[in-house]
């Protein structure tokens, strides 16, 4: 409870009219409650109102609720040059976890999405296995800002387009869903000038669906078909489906892939940047799906 | 059937105001329920914390919350209705129910503080809640831009 309490308690005895208790008096626990109800941002915000409020937005009651039930777990696969998750505050790894992490080299990320609280994977195309993908008569790699790797895979043209992945990670207990991020037509920007759509000439054979699956651990098996002809020149999320996860302590192991391996005619003019796998609850928020 | 022998207790405010609630209501504050378990109930119990205006409406919403006729709704329906008090009376009750370690109610208190705070900016807020700022101006400046992750 503390001092500020019981000079409180001191105060309204001795005083006939005791001034009006003042928020800042409250223990710093009390304030650290009340400062656990709101979002982040506004944690952040209010911790500037005074040393006291500061003091108390430290603590990691405040923090504790904010982070995915299996942080500790997390810390230890992502943190591993620290040490211990004992020597960090819960603030610092829910701050540490809000910024994307790279793991498997540089490959793959995963972050906490501040407005949802739910853990988001990205995978690079690098990190996928691609038929083809060192042939350059088939694929070639392009250095972009449009991907948060900063390197997409184009399809130049071949008859076999065949991508697989795979993954293995804990989780936490929700449902999520899994997408691949494509683009018909390449852009391409000149220094100074806006983005330009060009090459849409070069692309053909997407008149014939592509096939995605996942599978997950759990034993949950989707596979679907979908028409890539949407607008071209434009990113676009393909969902592939979505998966449970029951247990945020064992990991989930996840296999998914993309394919248009029907030999009658070539495909030509795919953009391939990565595999995202979001929260059900994040999709819904993030409304670009 | 409830039983007609219902066990109560004397709770007394810091005004020597004594107040008779039944056991299994009162036990919801952690630090009456310890007392209760450890067999140190003296009778009775002295709250020298809690004047009395302020344990009576700690009772109040602790008698409302024991009901087991009541549904989860129309028990929120009175937690909207009960913190509908000046800002002072909440300081107060927040204050009680840290000291009675009241988890039900502390948790309503606090959430409508934290609405009464947030969307406001850091000046409006010292403002409406009259809190001084005792940075100086190099470490508000610190202050500010401290957690640029929170924002993104």
């Amino acid at each position: 409870m503390g001092a500020g309490f019981s000079s409180l308690a001191t105060e309204k005895k001795t005083v006939t009219h005791p001034s009006n208790p003042n928020i800042s008096d409250l223990p710093e626990s009390c304030i650290a409650s009340i400062l656990s109800c709101l979002e982040p941002s506004e944690i952040c915000k209010l911790a500037r109102l005074n040393k006291t409020f500061h003091q108390a937005s430290l603590a990691d009651v405040v923090w504790a609720s904010k982070l995915p039930e299996n942080h500790e777990i997390l810390v230890k696969k992502l943190f591993s040059e620290e040490g211990s998750s004992e020597s960090l505050s819960k603030k610092e790894i829910f701050s540490r976890l809000c910024r994307p992490i790279p793991f498997s080299g540089d490959t793959k990320e995963v972050w906490l999405e501040n407005s949802s609280r739910g853990i988001c994977v990205a995978i690079s195309w690098k990190g996928l296995k691609i038929t083809g993908i060192d042939d350059r008569r088939y694929w070639t790699h392009i250095s972009t800002d449009e991907s948060r790797f900063h390197t997409i895979a184009y399809l130049q043209q071949m008859w076999w387009l065949e991508v697989e992945g795979n993954l293995e990670f804990e989780f936490p207990a929700g449902n999520y869903s899994l997408f691949f991020r494509l683009q018909l037509g390449r852009a391409s920007k000149r220094r100074g000038s806006r983005r330009i759509i060009n090459n849409l000439e070069q692309v053909h054979g997407w008149n014939k669906p592509v096939q995605f699956q996942l599978a997950s651990s759990n034993g949950e098996h989707v596979a679907s078909k979908c028409y890539l002809n949407e607008a071209a020149g434009k990113w676009m999320h393909y969902h592939v489906g979505d998966f449970v996860v029951e247990n945020s302590y064992i990991p989930t192991k996840l296999n998914f892939s993309m394919a248009q391996i029907d030999c009658t005619h070539t495909k030509a003019g795919l953009c391939l940047d990565s595999v995202f796998i979001f929260p059900i609850e994040t999709v819904n928020k993030l409304k670009q799906f | 059937m409830s039983s007609s022998e219902e066990r109560k207790l004397i709770l007394k405010s810091s005004d020597n105001e004594e107040f008779v609630v039944k056991e299994s209501s009162a036990v919801q504050c952690l630090t009456i329920k310890n007392l209760v378990e450890d067999r140190c109930v003296s009778d009775p119990i002295p709250l020298a914390n809690v004047d009395s205006k302020i344990l009576a409406l700690v009772i109040e919403f602790m008698e409302k919350h024991a009901e087991t006729t009541l549904s989860n709704s129309e028990k929120k329906e009175f937690d909207v209705e009960f913190v509908k008090k000046p800002f002072d009376d909440l300081l107060e009750l927040i204050l009680a129910a840290n000291y009675l370690d009241f988890r039900e109610l502390m948790d309503v208190l606090c959430n409508t503080c934290a609405k009464q705070m947030e969307n406001w900016s850091v000046e409006e807020v010292r403002e409406k809640f009259n809190i001084q700022n005792d940075y100086t101006v190099e470490e508000e400046k610190a202050a500010r831009a401290e957690n640029p992750w929170a924002f993104e």
